[in-house]
């Protein structure tokens, strides 16, 4: 997560008198908003990969987290619900300019361990479909890898435009509600991102 | 530091410094702490703590910031602080380390017994206990499905369920022998499924109105594609039941089939959710464990901030309400030690430090009575003071401008006072200043002064009067001065001693002398220019008539030339006696000067050593030249008597401001050093034929013309100079 520090030049002698009186309370200020928004990045590579798939019409990838296998392996073994939350973002790239956010789409995928029955209930909440299985490495592939998945449609984006595709994975153990102040302080546990351009 | 010597003052001050040095490094002591503690319970990137690990590093940041600001300015602030604000400080810092320490001890101890609940919590006995019980439930579910597949696997090859789904077989026979399956295996549902998913017959407990049919599930499919029989579990408003499905298979493949339910039994499945629930549960909290002991770390840790917040702010508003009273006191102090006793302290409350103010307005009070009283007194003693350095200076002016020498002696003998005239009369040394001891002072040349106050002062009468002379050893001459004394009574003043009037009488005796002398000559004129004329005729007649009847002329001419000689000499120094004795006043008019020098050059003429220089000739002098004429005489005639042919003799003319100088030099053998003293006084001369009186007269004419005669210098050369005023009676000549 990138932090944009604010540029001095353009500000006004009031502005900077402001700044000058009150520069404890922005120092305060600062370092709070550094607490709070500095999150731990992990390396894609070590993460997970990001595979883009354009195809004639649809622009699909294969998402895959490699950090958090194990550890969602030994919940669902345990009972624990696991909820991954897949937040993708498809951007076109600018030089000297903020990125211009062309898709923003969440995917939340839920299982729910059955410890009498040793199944695991798999839910996709996006589409509301479930189904049960009895294999643990099955629930923790559903749980940690997109194939195929559709992100947009072809025609928004233009060829021979870079653009960038995001991914944002967060795991959640136990029972999870999503709210609105859930990113401010749950780090994400993999950011995946890959650049591409689509060829006429 | 006196310490121990009993100086409360010392030991108060060194005290001072002592305090405000740790008490200025405290905000920093704090801050550092508390940094120190912030770097500890930073949110580790791994963990999932919440907001509220955010909330209390922040506040502590906050906190830190806050403190190093308030240590660095208390460290950069070197003026004095605002009165009762180190005490205010102090207060709130001591109430704050008061509730902060205990308050880390809690927080300590009890992130100790979280540690130690949760080693308790999470026991192994309480995990295989666990472990155990899941194992037992799902040991139950699993006999159902052992049971249920059993049962399901004798009726796979069943010819009667074969030959309905076949068709085969009418739909009442078909569900009759359902039923009697359904009653003897005691399930509560038997359907049959032919190839198509078609529902061929079923039974269930109850009503057969509620027998509906349901799609195949996935494990349905499965089974039938396989040929296998499969069980699952199935959640239903009833509770929960075990679905089970046998493949019916045929001579070469599967034709149908057999799809059964069980409802499982209630209590049993209550007991086993609830484990279930349970176990999940605890592998939860381990699983969140070291999450769990963060959280409640942080909530220790936040609520001890909002107590020592909250604390902090009780405290500085009890410290505030405390110390404002006794600020104000320390700053009514302040003002009143610069000297503003107009302060006055508002009396609000009946404690003691109502009572404080009240003591302090009132000691204010009395300051500023007694204030206005010195005050008072000042301007009396400032009014009085100036009366007197008044009259100090009248009387200082007075002495300085008198020509009269005035001292003043106390009852000890020593000078108080003494006036400019009395130093220049007496030419005291410079050890004569007030407080010196008179007698001691009054040494050599100086010895009547002391013998004349000894003598006022030992005799009985309150006034003396002597006369006596001084010698002057740097100018080798006498003073002669009249010395009166008085006693002062000290009765009249607090002040008792001796007044001491010294006046310079010399040339009041002088003049009494020269008028004595004129007198003098004035007789002995008269008394013996008498007979001279017919003794000189007589011997110039005995020259004519007996010359020729004397034997020796030569003898006889002698002694008549002699007698004439003699009588002619007689006769001139009569003269200047009567000149001495009746000089008249001198005729001033405007002479050129250059008119002057020339009858001197005419005069001077044959001598030719004299060197007359003119001067401009627009130089005007007012003077009688006569008398003028006769003085530059007497001082050529002088210079020509005592030096040679060779030596030069030199007159000339100087103008300036305010004189008219004329200088006659002479680079002769000079004039004796004891003969200078006495150069112009009367009837004194180092010539054998000399009166003596011309240096006197020529004196005498130069004060008749308000000037004066000096003497510049007494050899290499000999220089007289005479200088009369440019100004007579006022006016420019």
């Amino acid at each position: 997560m990138g932090i944009e520090l604010p540029s001095f030049c353009c500000y006004t002698p009031a502005v900077m008198m402001y700044w000058i009186r009150f520069r404890w309370v922005g120092a305060l200020l600062f370092v709070a908003g550094l607490a709070v928004f500095v999150q731990p990045a992990v390396a894609a590579d070590d993460a997970g990969s990001l595979q883009i798939l354009p195809d004639a019409s649809v622009i699909e990838c294969n998402a895959t987290l490699h950090a958090e296998s194990k550890a969602i392996a030994v919940a669902l073994k345990d009972g624990i619900t696991g909820t991954t939350v897949w937040h993708f973002q498809v951007a076109k790239v600018r030089q000297y300019w903020l990125n211009d956010t062309i898709a923003d789409i969440s995917v939340t995928r839920r299982v729910k361990p059955d410890l009498l029955s040793r199944s695991w209930q798999l839910v996709d909440d996006s589409s509301g479909i479930s189904r049960r299985v009895y294999q643990l490495d099955e629930a923790v592939h559903f749980l940690s890898s997109l194939e195929q998945f559709p992100v947009l449609d072809r025609s928004l984006l233009t060829n021979g435009i870079p653009y960038r595709m995001s991914v944002k994975v967060e795991v959640h153990y136990g029972e999870f509600k999503q709210a609105w102040w859930s990113d401010i302080w749950h780090p994400a546990q993999a950011t995946l991102q890959q650049d591409f351009r689509l060829q006429k | 530091m006196a310490s121990g010597s009993g100086d409360p003052a010392t030991g108060f001050q060194a005290a001072e410094v002592k305090g405000p040095g740790v008490m200025r490094l405290m905000p920093l002591l704090m801050a550092s702490v508390l940094i120190l503690v912030t770097v500890l319970v930073w949110p580790s990137p791994a963990g999932d703590v919440g907001l509220l690990a955010w909330i209390n590093v922040t506040v502590m940041l906050v906190l830190s910031l806050l403190l190093l600001r308030y240590g660095i300015r208390l460290l950069r602030d070197r003026a004095e602080p605002r009165p009762g604000s180190r005490l205010r400080a102090r207060l709130v810092v001591g109430m704050v380390g008061l509730l902060l320490v205990p308050a880390m001890v809690i927080q300590l101890a009890a992130s100790q017994m979280v540690e130690r609940g949760m080693d308790v919590w999470f026991d192994v006995r309480v995990d295989t206990l666990l472990d155990r019980a899941l194992n037992l439930a799902q040991g139950f579910y699993e006999r159902l499905e052992k049971d249920m597949k059993r049962s399901l696997l004798g009726y796979i090859s069943d010819g009667v369920m074969i030959a309905a789904v076949s068709g085969n077989m009418e739909y009442g026979a078909t569900t009759n022998y359902l039923a009697e399956i359904r009653e003897k295996e005691g399930w509560q549902k038997a359907e049959l499924f032919d190839l198509n998913e078609r529902q061929v017959a079923g039974v269930q407990v109850g009503e057969l109105s509620t027998l509906e049919s349901e799609p195949l599930s996935d494990a349905a499919r499965l089974s039938m594609r396989l040929g296998r029989v499969a069980t699952e579990l199935k959640t239903g408003p009833d509770g929960e039941m075990a679905v089970g499905y046998a493949p019916l298979i045929g001579v070469t493949s599967v034709v149908g089939l057999l799809r059964v339910e069980m409802k499982l039994p209630a209590g049993v499945i209550q007991n086993a959710r609830a484990v279930e629930s349970d176990y999940r549960n605890y592998r939860q909290l381990e699983h969140n464990r070291q999450a769990i002991a963060e959280t409640f770390t942080h909530v220790m840790l936040f609520v001890t901030l909002v107590v020592v917040l909250l604390a902090g702010l009780v405290g500085l508003l009890f410290a505030r309400r405390l110390t404002a009273p006794i600020g104000d006191l320390a700053y009514a102090l302040k003002r009143v030690t610069e000297g503003d006793l107009d302060v006055e302290i508002a009396e609000l409350s009946q404690d003691e430090l109502g009572s404080l103010a009240r003591s302090f307005n009132k000691m204010t009070n009395r300051l500023r009575h007694h204030a206005e009283a010195i005050e008072q007194g000042q301007q009396d003693l400032t009014h009085a003071l100036d009366k007197s350095r008044q009259r100090q200076f009248v009387l200082e002016s007075l002495l300085a401008n008198l020509h009269t020498g005035v001292l003043l002696v106390d009852g000890d003998g020593r000078v108080r006072l003494l006036n400019q005239a009395v130093r220049d009369i007496l030419h005291l040394p410079v050890n004569w200043v007030p407080s010196v001891d008179l007698l001691q002072a009054s040494q050599g040349n100086l010895q009547d002064i002391g013998d004349f106050y000894n003598e006022l002062k030992h005799q009985k009468e309150e006034h003396l009067q002597r006369e006596f002379d001084i010698s002057l050893p740097e100018e080798s001459r006498h003073v002669h001065v009249l010395a009166r004394g008085a006693r002062l009574n000290a009765s009249a003043s607090d002040f008792s001693g001796y007044l001491l009037v010294i006046d310079d009488i010399s040339e009041l005796a002088e003049a009494q002398r020269n008028k004595a002398w004129a007198e003098v000559a004035r007789r002995l004129a008269h008394e013996i220019k008498n007979p001279l004329t017919p003794i000189k005729l007589s011997a110039e007649r005995l020259q004519r008539r007996f010359r020729v009847q004397v034997d020796n002329h030569q003898v006889f001419d002698a002694c008549t030339q002699a007698i004439i000689a003699q009588v002619e000499r007689l006769q001139r120094l009569i003269a200047d006696f009567s000149t001495l004795a009746r000089m008249p006043q001198p005729k001033i008019r405007e002479v050129p000067v250059n008119v002057l020098l020339q009858e001197m050059n005419d005069l001077f003429h044959g001598y030719r050593q004299v060197e007359v220089r003119f001067c401009d000739p627009h130089w005007q002098c007012p003077c009688d030249p006569d008398q003028v004429r006769q003085v530059l005489i007497n001082l050529m005639d002088n210079a020509v008597s005592a030096s040679s042919d060779k030596v030069a003799i030199r007159l000339y003319a100087v103008l300036s401001d305010h004189w008219v100088e004329w200088h006659v030099e002479d680079d002769g053998d000079g004039i004796e050093e004891a003969a200078v003293s006495r150069l112009f006084e009367a009837y004194y001369s180092t010539k054998a034929s000399g009166s003596g009186l011309g240096l006197a007269i020529a004196k005498r004419i130069a004060e008749d013309h308000h000037g004066e005669l000096l003497l510049v210098s007494a050899a290499a050369p000999t220089h007289f100079c005479l200088r009369l005023p440019r100004q007579v009676d006022g006016g420019e000549a």
